[in-house]
């Protein structure tokens, strides 16, 4: 049995409550995980199979389809970085470069410290201003090879490269 | 609620407050974005100001279902997602299907990079869609609305989940709507990163809490579409439309636009000019009126070597077709669909042999794996390009490049595949001397390592 804060474990089973049996509710709770869990932990849809009556097959299918929805527990800070077509001429086959060598890692994949989670996202909506980046709730825009780094640093706990 | 209650809340707010009219270009005509900047959108009452939920309550009160798909039809709207279909035919369908319930979508999960209109609305004037869902429900026989919004849109989560709430507040949504004994209610469903949910049959398996794979047509949405049920999708800058032109009346539209095009779109430029952003702009604009008057052309020193219009789903667009009207027969000129409106710059920096492997790449991602020609027949397209970007390719590869996207763009189970192909086509079309001088490991923009000793 996975190890979930109760807190959060109470949360969602009150969440669940709404949506017994309602089968298309799959969605809104595989969002409620993550946003409580930072993943979909095992445990979780195993309740959810049972409370909406679907199998574990379709949950998995489900959860693997979509780039919002993990197995693998996320890191602290989740990064959106867009390569999208206007970022993309902006230079941000560039960034990503920097961004996977600095963070030792490739997309969807977290960092050995649990500190970041890195995601490829297809356009944030912020073309004019690219490249943009998104760290959880925070949008950075005119990201630059150059100025990336400097901005990932301030998510760090310390800082990689020393 | 009677028009009397919209009427003193609208003297109520303008006692108080004087709205400015905003536009980003003196050229602009802003029909649909006349509230953005100006209001606030977390106020029902600065959008009942300026005329909101007026149209509802005319569509209620004084139209009928016949009536507003008509006023539609005069208009000339067509979807405003890319696909062009004319709104008014695609809501008379209903008209004759008789089910215990139907259904409206608002498709806010603007997929295509480079589009960003759709967010701009969301977020700037959520009431507005709201209302023009409200219409499309009446006209559709709807009691029953979602909006499908992309996960990346934060902001736009919150914008319309207010507007939602502050207009059941007020009773224009849930029973018995505007007092006039119609009931209808929406609820909102995040995307989870995918693209291909953008398109409405893979959304509406989203919606029942699917993978997002697209369903075969027929049976269209309009007979069997969510849950199974007669269903109406449409885009956000549709409903908005939609909106204005129950407000203020067809010709207030259609005086606007070309034969086949009717209205303002607005437009999303970005890339490498001076002053990108968003227009509303007459449909017909030429591309080099929109890229060197209202974006004030290249940035300093670089010259515009190409246009690329509607995104993954779209195509490059030559300098000998610049002075070409932007409007929904674009296609017949240049093979590329208008799209959403967006719009991406591009100059003498950027590798368009490189960008077209980004883009099939795209598409690769993006497929959902039901049909193979979308899912095989993407991966030997990048292998073909990727050798030729590697300074390995042969000669006959563009041909096979072009019979390969031909094939894969007529046999595709849905428009994800038939359009990835899009942008390729159109640059071997217009730039095919980009694709020889790869074949002799040249490449102009210096992006690509296609150099003879590169192994
Ligand atoms: C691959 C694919 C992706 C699509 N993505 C979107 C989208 O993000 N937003 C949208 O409004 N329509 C999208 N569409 C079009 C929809 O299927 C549908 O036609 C549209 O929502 C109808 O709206 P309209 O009639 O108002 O234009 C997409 C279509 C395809 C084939
Ligand atoms: S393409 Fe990056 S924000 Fe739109």
């Amino acid at each position: 049995m996975e190890n979930l804060k109760q807190k959060n474990f109470d949360l969602f089973t009150a969440y669940l409550e709404k949506y017994k049996k309602q089968k298309d509710a799959l969605g809104l709770l595989l969002h409620k995980s993550m946003d409580l869990f930072s993943h979909i932990p095992q445990e979780i849809q195993l309740i959810i199979s049972k409370e909406l009556d679907v199998s574990m097959a379709h949950i998995s299918g489900v959860i693997s389809f979509y780039s919002y929805f993990s197995f693998e527990k996320w890191g602290k800070n989740v990064i959106d970085l867009c390569t999208g077509t206007s970022c993309y001429v902006c230079d941000s086959k560039n960034v990503v470069k920097k961004v996977k060598e600095y963070l030792k890692i490739d997309f969807e994949e977290t960092t050995k410290d649990d500190n970041f989670t890195l995601l490829s996202a297809k356009c944030l909506g912020n073309c004019v201003s690219g490249v943009s980046m998104r760290i959880n709730d925070d949008l950075h825009e005119n990201v630059t090879k150059d100025n990336v780094i400097e901005i990932l640093r301030k998510y760090e706990v310390k800082p990689y490269d020393s | 609620m009677t028009l009397n209650k919209l009427t003193e809340i609208k003297n109520s707010i303008l006692a108080n407050k004087k709205f400015k009219k905003i536009k980003n270009d003196d050229r602009e005509i802003r029909l649909i974005l006349k509230n953005v900047d100006v209001i606030d959108p977390y106020s029902i009452e600065e959008y009942i100001a300026n005329d909101g939920y007026l149209a509802a309550y005319k569509a209620l009160t004084e139209m009928n279902r016949e009536s507003i798909i008509e006023e539609i039809k005069k208009s000339g709207l067509r979807g405003r997602s890319g696909g062009a279909f004319p709104t008014g035919i695609k809501w008379s369908f209903s008209l004759s299907v008789e089910a215990d319930e139907k259904y409206i979508i608002c498709n806010a999960d603007e997929g295509i990079p480079g589009d960003f209109i759709d967010r701009i609305l969301l977020e700037k004037d959520p009431h507005a869609i709201v209302e023009g869902l409200i219409i499309g429900a009446i006209a559709n026989d709807a009691n029953k609305g979602y909006f499908y919004i992309r996960k990346e849109y934060l902001a736009a989560h919150k914008t319309i989940e207010k507007a939602i709430f502050a207009a059941r507040k007020l009773g224009f949504l849930g029973k018995n709507i505007f007092d006039q004994g119609y009931d209808f209610d929406i609820e909102i469903r995040i995307g989870a990163g995918s693209y291909v949910c953008g398109e409405e049959t893979a959304l509406m398996e989203s919606i029942e809490g699917k993978r997002g794979t697209s369903r075969a047509k027929p049976p269209f949405p309009a007979v069997r579409g969510l849950f199974g049920k007669p269903t109406c999708v449409n885009n956000v800058k549709t409903l908005a439309s939609v909106t204005k032109i129950i407000l203020n009346g067809a010709e207030s539209f259609n005086k606007y636009g070309t034969e086949n095009s009717k209205g303002t779109n607005i437009f999303s430029i970005s890339g490498k000019v001076k002053k990108p952003g968003f227009y509303e702009l007459p449909l017909g604009i030429s591309i080099r009126e929109l890229i060197f008057g209202i974006c004030q052309g290249p940035l300093a020193g670089k010259t515009i070597t190409s246009v690329l219009v509607g995104g993954p789903a779209g195509g490059f667009v030559s300098e000998d077709k610049w002075n070409s009207p932007l409007d929904y027969d674009l296609f017949h000129i240049n093979r590329t669909m208008l799209g959403a409106g967006g719009i991406v710059v591009i100059d003498e920096t950027i590798c368009i042999v490189d960008m077209c492997l980004m883009f099939l790449e795209f598409g690769l991602e993006e497929s959902c794996g039901k049909c193979s020609p979308c899912r095989y027949g993407t991966k030997k397209q990048i292998a073909i390009l990727k050798s030729i970007i590697e300074g390995k390719g042969k000669p006959e590869d563009l041909e096979e490049l072009k019979n390969l996207s031909e094939h894969i763009l007529s046999s595709s189970l849905c428009g994800l595949g038939m359009s990835t192909s899009f942008p390729l086509l159109s640059a071997l079309m217009n730039y095919e001397e980009l694709f020889i001088e790869h074949l002799n490991h040249k490449c102009r923009a210096n992006v690509c390592k296609c150099g003879e000793n590169n192994d």
